[in-house]
């Protein structure tokens, strides 16, 4: 099957070639023009309708149909979602990822990433910050109240200080963040203060009024998980040009939402590959208990797609912790697991505490079949009744299933069942 | 290192004791055990934790039947080379 590595080897090296740069914010409906008509909401994971979603999906909707003038209230658009009169569809199907419930609509703003080796962009909308936010299925009027800051006051604030600062690199950004106990998806520390230290004085530079430029800052800099998003983009940028290439088995997403969980490998287009969720492993926030968890959501896993979160926790032994995963020793070990289901390594995104291991690159659909080991996924944990939001963070393993049926596919569409 | 005996998964410390406590086995296999052995353990990591607790050098490779032990999804990885 020399066809099947060849094509693989394509695969890692576009990924590998991948030059992400930050370049702008701007409205969803000018970054994606299918939302400047009609009431399209895009959502995370794979496509799903309004009976089959969980809980924070629907409270979601309902929060963004508001925000959007769509409804009077969230009951309103509860009833209006039931009656189809909004249209769902994947953040994925449009270039775009969004973190748990991963809503996108027209007037958000989202940030963009260029892949300046392929020249393909990928967008996401800017992080909410913790506890109640919309992507965890917060919908109150203090939600969509930052929702409506974000859009008016900040995005216009980035996105003139990234005009003028030509862009911002993330593929060094991140590298840096591994090296400084980052893994991109529980924890963004690093990277948000990476980011805001170059990002600042461009801010500062174009803004026209003082206050707003503190309150942008102090935004930004109390949000550890700020990054997130942006590296939600990163991995979007870099994955999409890996779609389509002929008797490839590498995949190029993984996304949840709330119900499903997806898979799409390069090598069958972009159909999904789908199984129900698993229930995150983890540790909650006071008050909370696994009784109140919602199934895993979102899709940041797009981060582990391209060997960063579960897969470089060994950069991470602080998030082992957080998530619950175990010691910070074990931390390694996960990263070693991953290893073994993927194509290669990066050598520009290593592990200092792991003599410099590359993270895993490349999930090869073989592989994981064979070892018997599904991906692991750092994620955060919806409450799983709508508008409450975030109630802890954990561990999570995709489905074996996706990968058994995109292998039973790839091999009858290569003649081989 | 010198391998005197491979231990497969499926094999228990009570395993190997029975062997050891065989009473007719022929004079080589004797022989062999009246050696320090080596021992490697393919599979579970519970075999080379029990040997490890009693003093048994020990080198546990890490293997797993593939695609978990389907035969039907073992042999479409076998077509598409992996």
């Amino acid at each position: 099957m020399q066809k099947i590595e060849q094509a693989n080897a394509r695969a890692v090296e576009i990924m590998l070639s991948g030059d992400p740069v930050l370049v702008d914010v701007v409205p969803a409906s000018v970054a994606i023009p299918e939302l400047a008509t009609g009431k399209i909401i895009l959502h995370a994971g794979p496509p799903i309708t309004w009976d089959r979603m969980c809980g924070p999906m629907q409270g979601a909707i309902a929060g963004i149909a508001v925000f959007e003038g769509w409804a009077s209230d969230l009951d309103d658009a509860m009833a209006k979602a039931a009656a189809g009169e909004f249209d769902f569809q994947p953040n994925h199907h449009h270039n775009a990822v969004g973190p748990m419930t991963g809503m996108t609509t027209r007037s958000q703003p989202v940030m963009v990433v260029v892949n300046r080796a392929s020249n393909n962009k990928a967008y996401c909308a800017i992080n909410e910050g913790l506890g109640k936010v919309m992507r965890f299925g917060g919908n109150d009027e203090g939600v969509l109240k930052r929702l409506a800051w974000l859009r008016d006051a900040l995005a216009p604030l980035m996105a003139d200080a990234l005009k003028l600062s030509g862009g911002i690199a993330l593929k060094n950004m991140i590298a840096r963040g591994l090296t400084m106990g980052d893994e991109m998806h529980q924890r963004n520390v690093a990277c948000s203060g990476l980011l805001l230290r170059e990002l600042s004085p461009y801010m500062a530079a174009v803004a026209k009024d003082n206050t707003l430029l503190s309150e942008s800052l102090k935004f930004m800099g109390s949000n550890d998980q700020f990054f997130l998003n942006v590296g939600m983009a990163t991995g979007k940028s870099i994955m999409d040009p890996v779609r389509n290439i002929e008797h490839s088995t590498v995949v190029t997403a993984m996304s949840r939402n709330g119900t499903d969980f997806g898979i799409r490998v390069s090598g069958l287009g972009d159909q999904w590959f789908t199984a129900p969720v698993e229930m995150p492993e983890g540790l909650y926030f006071p008050g909370f208990t696994e009784a109140d968890a919602n199934p895993d959501m979102g899709d940041s896993t797009i981060v582990e797609t391209i060997g960063l979160g579960g897969f470089a926790m060994g950069a991470s032994p602080a998030v082992a912790g957080f998530v619950g995963a175990g010691a910070a020793s074990d931390a390694a070990v996960f990263t070693k697991d991953m290893a073994e289901i993927c194509c290669t390594e990066n050598p520009e995104w290593t592990i200092p505490g792991m003599d410099y291991l590359g993270v895993p690159t490349g999930i090869d659909i073989r592989r994981v079949v064979e070892v018997g080991l599904a991906p692991t996924i750092n994620t955060g944990i919806a409450h799983k009744k709508p508008g409450i939001g975030q109630v802890g963070a954990g561990v999570v393993r995709a489905p074996m299933q996706c990968f058994t049926d995109a292998l039973r596919a790839f091999a009858a569409k290569e003649g081989l069942a | 290192m010198r391998v005197k005996v491979i231990v497969y998964s499926g094999l228990n410390t009570n395993a190997i004791e029975g062997i050891l406590n065989k009473p007719k086995v022929d004079e080589s296999a004797e022989a062999l055990f009246e050696q320090q052995l080596d021992v490697i353990t393919i599979g579970l990591d519970g075999f080379s934790a029990d040997l490890s607790a009693q003093q048994v050098p020990v080198t546990h490779v890490d293997w797993r039947p593939p695609a978990q032990g389907d035969p039907e999804l073992a042999d479409l990885l076998s077509k598409l080379g992996s």
